[in-house]
């Protein structure tokens, strides 16, 4: 019963990776497999590609800012609406907040990119638009190198910040309420209670959404596609984008065969945190419904 | 009242609500931007200052985009690979899950092979996108169905494999027991107990399996030309080389925005569950 | 098993579909006012011959890549492709086109006759100019400048016959005018700023590659003229222009908010509709300005070519033959204001009624040049994009943009296939 998903995963793991193994010492163009063998020189091109490094370093960047903006956005609304629980009414409207909340996250990324682009066009975008009532702009957000890396996180805190919400009022809910009882009687200030008992409790939780929203960033390709095509210069190039176009826009197969696997390597390294906190919490499930 | 919360100010309360309702405009506006452009005349799409509330309203988009442009057919491909690539990876994932959460392996193999296909998850798509066109190119597969349902259904098969495998844990065994000394089958007890009682997390997970699916974009991208187009990778085209048809655009992108927002609150409740991965339960 | 099973059958139902599409030809068009034309002339083709015209699609980010890919298959998903002619030499020297010279053998003729451009008809063949044909030019698009006449006419200037009098004559105008801008570049990186940046280079004195294919970039006049173009010329062009397309820059000369621009002639029509522009009349389509050399335009024609892998060239020929024929290109003309190919199309009389514009372009596509025929040109533009258009936002400074453009240019030269 294993056979075929273990089959089909090695297929695109695996095989993936001993194809990219080859390939990183290989010249080769997209229209034919046949390449001549050039050694290391794949490696030595990557430790002199500033486009490459600066691609590395913007992923890194629109990753830890735009997941930092998403956790405490997603936590300061998740407070917000655990603290307003209680009547009947009240549940009925986190039901309809919470429905609000799921869009954004479902769309397909493309369809909100396109929203985007459309609403920080410098000249007729909306948003330019706004701002002009209050004699603000035009905000060139997409032409200008720092503000087109703002303008992506923003799209994307947009679209996910509702993940942390969620996952974090799910957090929330699960809290054991015999610790508030108690630090109450100690009068304890709600400052405090977040801070002693809120936060280390919520800890786990919160380094689960942290980790998936960082793979998650450090995959990011749909936006940029639409929003910005890296541009301008390499302002907002990130690796998925780098490998697309040294792929499929210049046809230099084998260097972006090799930095895929240097790409791959990184990744690595984050997904073994990944398993390692979610090995810990499978640790903690009792044994014994295992026959 | 919730002892958590009780101590609290009516200030507290109160600014935390307007907190709420501008978030909740927040989150609205660009969705309200989509559906106002895809109705508005391209002469009202972009214009300085910006038109809020059009006057004139038109479907021209939509027909541009639907009728002229046949995105009917990607619409119909989009659903197609996601609805079946999603019965595949549900299928086959279950059974998986279901042979990883009841029998026994020899030794510590069962965590370990739970944790090999958890971390094939974490591998970045784009990096398995060149050995897998050469795989599909070499084996004549490129645009076509084929090659995007089989790839989007191991894509979630992880996924799938993995929560599964933590519902049929959940469910104890002695059920299946109980129905097998009733004269059950293994099978049978597994289709008639255990697939019942795991059924609302099953439709959940095979809704976030649709979502990802629907809206997957590099691979589609990628590895189809003309037949095998799906709706994200129609609508990034609407950028020509001289005009953005944005209105087109709008139009496609709020078509595409239905089945999943449909999808995506009859699973409701789940949704958390499914998108941790099983790590937090909603 | 199942998996194998669901390849199977899903595969045999798409070779299915393939053997019952075989009868029809398949032409792949970028999206866009080209790719219509082709589309109408197929439509009439069809009534005319009775071949049946299978029209693929293709954003024109996304055709080059199609294209290449699909004629490097086999059999190819195309029969005719229609090709940017700079993506022309990597598709010759692969030998992915068919050679078209048998084709024409067999009508008795040695090669496309002398009404074509020269400029274009060059294009086709590989080497440029002299080797084998390949392709035929279906849209004769060069770069034209694009002005209003109206405003600098209302303070006593003519058309600026420098970039230095563009600088001059916007600011004169944009300090009485302030809702106007004087230029708007294409910036956006990539093919759009290469493009836009080229006649500056050109009129400067600077050039990218010598006649042997050696890179030159890196130049005191190709120095000068980046320093013009990031600074003087940037200074008079809208906020924004960093990112903008042919879209941008055309909507803004639409909205009457921008004087010059440099822009491909398939605007023209919709400059002179009234529903899409607040300017029709006031426009004037001329050659390019100069500088310390005479402007010349970029060509940028579209060729059509038939897939070296297809399974009915001979009919791919028919087609494309005649789709580049007088007659058809006069209609083509007429019906969507492509720029033809033909010099005897430029001289017809109700076409120069329609097109007052007709003798400049005709003229502009006589002395424009092409971008380096090499089969590397792809990756030389994408690379010197990304470079030419951080000069543009001042990440860094015009010296050390070529000099890394050159180094990465020289390198892409060297590097082995």
């Amino acid at each position: 019963m294993l056979v075929p998903s273990l089959a089909g995963l090695f297929v695109v793991s695996v095989y993936p990776t001993l194809f990219l193994l080859r390939s990183c010492f290989y010249q080769m163009d997209l229209t034919g497999l046949e390449g001549s063998f050039v050694g290391l020189d794949h490696f030595r091109r990557i430790a002199s590609d500033a486009l490459l490094w600066k691609a590395l370093a913007n992923t890194a960047v629109i990753t830890a800012i735009a997941v930092s903006l998403e956790l405490v956005l997603g936590l300061g609304a998740a407070l917000a609406v655990h603290g307003s629980t209680g009547s009947p009414r009240a549940s009925l409207g986190k039901t309809m907040f919470r429905n609000i909340l799921i869009m954004p996250m479902v769309l397909p990324p493309i369809a909100v990119a396109i929203v985007w682009r459309l609403m920080y066009d410098t000249n007729y975008g909306v948003i330019n638009g706004f701002l002009s009532y209050f004699g603000l702009g035009p905000v060139p957000w997409l032409s200008d190198p720092a503000l087109a890396v703002v303008s992506l996180i923003l799209t994307d805190a947009w679209q996910w910040t509702p993940f942390m919400f969620l996952v974090l009022l799910a957090g929330l809910t699960a809290l054991p309420e015999e610790p508030y009882e108690a630090a109450m009687i100690d009068g304890a200030s709600a400052w405090q209670q977040f801070r002693d008992l809120t936060l280390p409790l919520l800890r786990p939780v919160i380094l689960v959404a942290v980790l998936i929203r960082m793979m998650d960033c450090l995959r990011l390709f749909d936006t940029v596609y639409v929003l910005t095509r890296g541009g301008p210069g390499n302002a907002t190039e990130t690796i998925s984008y780098f490998i697309y176009r040294t792929a499929y826009e210049n046809f230099d197969l084998g260097y972006a065969a090799a930095v895929s696997f240097l790409t791959l390597f990184l990744t690595l390294f984050l997904s073994k945190l990944f398993l390692m906190i979610l090995g810990i919490k499978e640790r903690r499930e009792p044994e014994d419904v295992r026959p | 009242m919730n002892p958590k919360t009780s101590g609290r100010s009516f200030i507290w309360r109160a600014a935390s609500l307007a907190l709420l309702a501008a978030a909740i405009l927040a989150v609205c506006f660009p969705l309200y931007w989509l559906l106002i452009t895809s109705v508005k005349f391209r002469a009202d799409q972009m214009t300085f200052p910006p038109v809020w509330i059009p006057a004139r309203w038109t479907l021209g988009s939509f027909h541009e985009a639907f009728v002229v442009k046949g995105f009917g057919a990607y619409f119909v491909n989009s659903l197609v690979y996601a609805g079946c690539s999603t019965f595949l990876s549900v299928a086959l994932g279950s059974l998986a899950g279901y042979s990883l959460a009841r029998f026994k392996f020899p030794g510590q193999l069962e965590p370990k092979i739970s944790f090999w296909i958890l971390s094939t998850r974490m591998f970045p798509p784009v990096v398995s996108l060149i050995p897998l066109y050469f795989l599909i190119r070499k084996i004549n597969l490129l645009d076509t169905p084929a090659a995007l349902i089989a790839l989007y259904a191991v894509f979630n098969l992880p996924f799938v494999v993995w929560m599964t495998r933590s519902f049929f844990k959940e469910i104890p065994v002695d059920l299946e027991e109980a129905a097998m000394v009733d004269g059950l089958t293994r099978f049978q007890a597994f289709g008639r107990v255990t697939l019942r009682l795991a059924a609302p997390g099953l439709a959940a997970t095979a809704i976030l399996c649709f979502i990802a699916s629907f809206n997957e974009f590099i691979f589609a991208l990628t590895l189809t030309t003309l037949k095998a187009v799906t709706l994200p990778v129609g609508i990034a085209g609407f950028v020509t080389q001289y005009k953005v048809m944005w209105g087109e655009m709008a139009a496609a992108g709020l078509v595409a925005a239905v089945p999943v927002v449909v999808f995506s609150l009859l699973a409701g409740r789940h949704m958390v569950k499914g998108l941790t991965m099983g790590a937090v339960k909603g | 098993m199942k998996l194998a099973a669901l390849f199977l059958t899903t595969s045999l139902v798409a070779a299915a579909q393939n053997l019952s599409a075989a009868r029809a030809l398949t032409v792949a068009i970028n999206a866009g006012v080209e790719g219509d034309g082709l589309k109408a002339a197929a439509a009439r083709y069809q009534k005319l011959t009775g071949t049946e015209i299978q029209i693929s699609e293709f954003p024109y980010n996304n055709l080059y890549s199609k294209i290449l890919l699909g004629l490097s298959g086999s059999p190819s998903p195309f029969d005719v492709v229609m090709i940017d002619d700079p993506w022309f030499p990597k598709l010759a020297e692969q030998y992915l086109l068919e050679d078209l010279t048998p084709y024409y053998k067999q009508k008795k003729l040695d090669g496309p006759d002398s009404d074509f451009v020269p400029a274009s008809r060059a294009l086709g063949r590989f080497p440029y100019g002299k080797g084998r044909l390949h392709a035929l030019p279906f849209v004769g698009n060069c770069k034209m400048f694009f002005y209003r006449k109206d405003i600098l006419k209302k303070y006593g200037f003519d058309a600026p016959k420098t970039w230095f009098e563009v600088v001059d004559f916007s600011k004169k105008i944009m300090a009485k005018e302030p809702s106007l801008y004087g230029y708007a570049m294409r910036g956006e990186k990539g093919n759009p700023i290469v493009v836009n940046f080229l006649p500056v280079l050109w009129a400067f004195g600077g050039d990218l590659l010598d006649q042997d294919g050696k890179i030159v970039l890196n130049s005191a006049q190709a120095i000068e003229a980046l320093k013009f173009y990031v600074g003087p010329l940037k200074s008079v062009a809208p906020k924004g222009v960093e990112n903008f397309n042919a879209d941008q820059v055309a909507s803004l000369q639409l909205q009457g908010q921008l004087l010059m621009a440099t822009n491909w002639p398939a605007w023209i029509a919709t400059f002179n509709d009234p529903n899409q522009s607040k300017v029709v009349g006031k426009m004037e389509f001329g050659s390019l300005p100069g500088a310390q050399k005479p402007g010349r335009s970029v060509i940028g024609n579209w060729l059509v070519g038939v897939a070296r892998n297809s399974d009915q060239k001979a009919r791919a020929f028919e087609f494309i033959h005649w789709l580049t024929g007088k007659e058809e290109q006069r209609i083509n003309a007429l019906e969507t204001g492509n720029p033809p190919t033909r010099v005897s199309v430029y001289n017809d009389k109700e076409l120069l009624r329609k097109n007052p514009h007709y003798p400049a372009q005709l003229k502009a596509l006589s002395s424009s040049k092409p971008r380096p025929r090499t089969p590397r040109w792809m990756e030389i533009e994408n690379v010197l994009g990304i470079h030419l258009s951080q000069a543009l936002i001042g990440q860094v400074t015009p010296e050390q943009a070529l000099g890394a453009a050159e180094v990465a240019i020289s390198q892409i030269l060297t590097r082995g296939r």
